[in-house]
C-alpha cells in the first residue's frame, strides 16, 4: 500500500504538471456551464398551424372553447390559401390547414406540410382529422359519448419524463463521454508517457510490482473522475442520487481505464491506438440512442457497459419508480469491471515482460 | 420485477470470466516463482534447470551464469547464444561488444527485465527464478544507457520517489546528488537538465538502495572527461566497499581502466574472457617505436618485442643512430578487432 501511495502521489503530480488533469477539470466546468446556460431546457417546438377555414366552423369552435376557458394555442386563422403558404414559409415548423365544404355539404380538408415532415406523423394527422370531421359531418359522426373510455393506459413507471428539463436529461450522456471515454484515452496517454520516457524500465528493476503500478493509475483516474463528476453533477442535479450515480460512474471509469491499459500494453504512442479509441468511443456512445429513444433497446445493446451506465445514471438522477435499475446497473458494471481489471493487469505485465520495451 | 433470461445469461458469462481470471492468476504464480529450496526434480518449469547448493573454489561467487540462451522470437534465432561466465564478489566485470552483440540482452536477463528462458543464473550460489523476486530487486541497482527519469519531477523528487519503492535502507537523495555533482541543481526539473546531467541523475538513482550487485550500461557515455572521471571514481569507491559491478560498454578505454576482467561478446557469443592485462599479453604484440637519424633526417621504425624479435631490435639499435625509444602495448580495441575481425561501433 505504501508503494501504491508513493506511485499515486507521483502520478498525480505528473498529471497536474502534464496539464491533462487540469484540462479534464476545465472541460467539465465548461460542459457544466454549457448544460446549465446554453442547452435549452426544452426542445419542444411551439406547434403552429395556419388555418384557412372557408366554412367558419373552426373559428366558431375556437370561440366556444375560449369562452369555456379552453386554450387554443398556436392556431392562426388567415383568409386565403396564399396567406397559409406565406405563413409556412416564415415559420419553418408550421403546418397549414385548409377547410372547405364540397357541393354535397361534406367537409373537405387539405393539409399543407413542410418538406421534412415525418410520414408517420402525417398519417397520424390524417387519421385524427378524419376522426374529427367524421364527428362533425354525419352520417359517420356522432360517436357515442364513452367511445374513448373503453381504452385504459397503465404505465409500468411513473411517467415524469415530460417534466425533466432537456438539458438535465443530457447529463448521463455527457458523463459517459467526458469521464468514461476520455478516461480511457487519458490512461493510454499515461502509460505511453512512461514507455516513451522509458521510466517504466527503471521502475521494473525496483522491488515494486506492475500491479501496484497499474493500481496507482486506476486511482488517479478515479480521483479525477470524482472531481469532474462532482463539478458537473452537483450544480446541475444537486445532491439527489449523488452517491449511486457516482458509484456507477466510477465503475464505468474502471472499465474504461482497464480497456486503456489493454490498449496501452500494445502501443508505444497514444495516437497509434487512436483507431481503437475511436471505435470504442462509438461503441460506448451508441446506447445513448436508446436513452433518448427508449423504443430502440435491442438485447445486443445491453452487452455494451455504457448502456447500464446511462440507464443507471438516469435512474439515479431522475427517480421515477425505477430504483431497481440502479442496483442492476451497479451489479452489471461491477461484473464487467472485475474481470477487466484482472485481465488488463495480466495483459500489461505479460506484454512488458515479453521484452518489447527493452 | 423478475430478472430476464438475457440478464441471467450476462451474469453467468461475467462470473465465468472472473473464475477464469482467478484460476489463471493462481496457475501463473505457481509457474513463475520457483522456490530456491525446491529440489530439482520438483521443478514445475522444464525450461529452466535449477541448481542449488554452495559455491565452490574457495571463494564466494556473486554471479554465475551457465549456458544462457535468449531468443526474442522464441525460436532458434538467439540474441544470446550459450554464454557462460562468473563474477566474483567485489569484482568489476566488463561486457564488451559492438551494438547488437547481446550485451544489453544479457544485462536485461541478469537484472530481471527479461525472462530467463534457458540456462542457469546463480546469485551467491542460489538459483535465480525465471523472474526474480522482490528480495533480488532490493539488492540490485541498474544504471541505464538512456537517461530514463521523470522530466516533470525535480532531480530530488525523482530520487525520493524511487527510494520509497525499496524495502531496504536507502541513501539520502541529497548526498547522492552531491556525489554526482548535481547538488546545486537538485530542485530543478529533470526535464531542464542537459543529457549528461540526466545521465548522472539516472546513475545516482541506480545507487539509491546501496546495491551489492550493480548493473551499469555505458555509465560514462556522453559525459565530459571531468565528469566521466568523477563517475569512474564513484564506481571504484563502490567496488572497494564490496559492490559487484557488471559493466556493459563498447568503450574499451573505460573497460581497460575500470574492469578486473572483461568478456568480448559478438553475435551473442563470448569470444574471449580474461583480465585486460592478460588479454593484451595473450593476444597482443608489444612493440618499440624507435626514432633514429639517417642521412641527417629523423626517421622512425616500429619493431616487435617478442623473444624471437629481440635480436632484430638489438641489431637495429647497434646499427643506427637512435634518438628515442618508446615501448608500446596494444589497446583492448586492437585485441578485440584481432579476435573478432570487427570494430566496436
Amino acid at each position: 500500500m505504501k508503494r501504491v501511495l508513493n506511485l499515486y502521489k507521483k502520478d498525480m503530480i505528473l498529471g497536474v504538471k502534464d496539464v491533462f488533469i487540469l484540462l479534464e477539470i476545465a472541460f467539465s466546468v465548461i460542459m457544466m456551464l454549457l448544460i446549465l446556460l446554453v442547452v435549452p431546457k426544452s426542445i419542444e417546438q411551439e406547434d403552429t398551424v395556419f388555418i384557412y377555414d372557408k366554412t367558419g366552423m373552426t373559428a366558431r369552435l375556437g370561440a366556444e372553447m375560449h369562452e369555456g376557458n379552453m386554450q387554443m394555442n398556436g392556431q392562426i386563422f388567415v383568409d386565403s390559401r396564399e396567406a397559409v403558404v406565406e405563413g409556412m414559409i416564415e415559420n419553418k415548423s408550421a403546418v397549414g390547414l385548409i377547410i372547405e365544404k364540397d357541393p354535397r355539404g361534406k367537409f373537405r380538408t387539405e393539409l399543407l406540410t413542410q418538406p421534412y415532415s415525418n410520414a408517420a406523423q402525417l398519417n397520424y394527422l390524417e387519421v385524427v382529422l378524419e376522426d374529427i370531421f367524421s364527428v362533425f359531418s354525419p352520417p359517420f359522426g356522432a360517436y357515442p359519448q364513452d367511445v374513448y373510455r373503453s381504452v385504459s393506459v397503465i404505465a409500468l413507471q411513473d411517467n415524469q419524463r415530460d417534466s425533466i428539463p432537456f438539458n438535465r436529461m443530457l447529463l448521463p450522456i455527457v458523463i459517459v463521454t467526458m469521464i468514461g471515454i476520455v478516461g480511457l484515452f487519458a490512461m493510454i496517454s499515461m502509460i505511453a508517457q512512461e514507455k516513451v520516457d522509458d521510466t517504466i524500465r527503471a521502475y521494473r528493476v525496483a522491488p515494486s510490482s506492475i500491479y501496484a503500478f497499474i493500481a496507482s493509475k486506476h486511482l488517479v483516474m478515479l480521483t479525477i473522475s470524482i472531481v469532474t463528476f462532482s463539478v458537473m453533477y452537483l450544480p446541475i442535479i444537486g445532491l439527489g442520487g449523488y452517491l449511486p450515480a457516482l458509484l456507477i460512474t466510477l465503475l464505468t471509469v474502471i472499465i474504461g481505464s482497464s480497456l486503456g491499459i489493454m490498449l496501452g500494453s500494445f502501443y508505444e504512442e497514444p495516437m497509434a491506438s487512436f483507431g481503437w479509441v475511436f471505435l470504442l468511443m462509438l461503441l460506448f456512445t451508441l446506447p445513448a440512442i436508446s436513452l433518448l429513444a427508449p423504443v430502440f433497446s435491442p438485447d445486443w445493446l445491453k452487452i455494451i457497459p455504457s448502456y447500464h451506465t446511462l440507464f443507471g445514471l438516469d435512474a439515479a438522477m431522475f427517480p421515477d419508480n425505477n430504483t431497481h435499475i440502479i442496483g442492476q446497473s451497479i451489479l452489471l458494471l461491477g461484473a464487467w469491471a472485475i474481470p477487466l481489471v484482472l485481465i488488463s493487469a495480466r495483459m500489461f505485465r505479460s506484454q512488458i515482460r515479453k521484452g518489447g520495451i527493452l | 420485477m423478475p430478472p430476464k433470461e438475457s440478464d441471467l445469461i450476462f451474469f453467468l458469462f461475467f462470473y465465468f470470466l472472473i473464475a477464469l481470471c482467478i484460476i489463471d492468476a493462481t496457475r501463473d504464480s505457481n509457474d513463475e516463482y520457483i522456490s530456491n529450496n525446491q529440489a530439482p526434480n520438483q521443478n514445475p518449469n522444464p525450461k529452466i534447470r535449477i541448481i542449488t547448493g554452495m559455491c565452490h573454489g574457495g571463494y564466494k561467487r556473486m554471479i554465475e551464469v551457465s549456458n544462457l540462451f535468449h531468443s526474442y522470437k522464441k525460436n532458434e534465432d538467439y540474441a544470446v547464444n550459450d554464454i557462460s561466465f562468473r563474477i566474483e564478489k567485489g569484482e568489476i566485470f566488463g561486457f564488451l561488444g559492438p551494438s547488437g552483440a547481446g550485451k544489453s540482452t544479457t544485462q536485461g536477463i541478469l537484472s530481471g527485465l527479461l525472462e530467463l528462458q534457458k540456462g542457469d543464473i546463480l546469485i551467491e550460489g542460489q538459483a535465480r527464478n525465471a523472474y526474480p523476486d522482490k528480495a533480488f530487486f532490493n539488492r540490485i541497482g541498474v544504471g541505464f544507457e538512456r537517461p530514463n527519469v521523470y522530466k516533470k519531477l525535480s532531480a530530488y523528487d525523482n530520487l525520493k520517489f524511487h527510494a520509497a519503492l525499496y524495502d531496504v535502507k536507502t541513501e539520502d537523495p541529497k548526498i547522492l546528488l552531491d556525489m554526482v555533482g548535481l547538488g546545486e541543481e537538485g530542485k530543478k526539473l529533470a526535464g531542464e537538465y542537459s543529457k549528461g546531467m540526466m545521465q548522472r541523475l539516472g546513475f545516482a538513482r541506480s545507487m539509491i538502495n546501496h546495491p551489492d550487485i550493480w548493473f551499469l550500461d555505458e555509465p560514462t557515455m556522453g559525459l565530459d572527461p571531468s565528469t566521466g572521471n568523477k563517475i569512474k571514481r564513484i564506481i571504484r569507491k563502490r567496488q572497494s566497499e564490496g559492490t559487484t559491478i557488471f559493466l556493459t560498454t563498447h568503450n574499451m578505454f573505460v573497460a581497460d581502466e575500470l574492469c578486473d576482467r572483461v568478456a568480448f561478446i559478438v553475435d551473442g557469443k563470448i569470444v574471449a574472457m580474461d583480465s585486460p592485462k592478460n588479454l593484451k599479453l595473450k593476444y597482443g604484440q608489444p612493440t618499440v617505436t624507435i626514432e633514429y637519424l639517417e642521412d641527417g633526417k629523423l626517421k622512425s621504425q616500429v619493431l616487435g618485442m617478442k623473444n624471437n624479435e629481440k635480436s632484430v631490435l638489438e641489431k637495429f639499435i647497434a646499427e643506427h643512430e637512435v634518438k628515442t625509444l618508446h615501448s608500446g602495448e596494444p589497446t583492448l580495441e586492437e585485441i578485440f578487432i584481432k579476435l573478432t575481425g570487427r570494430g566496436l561501433e
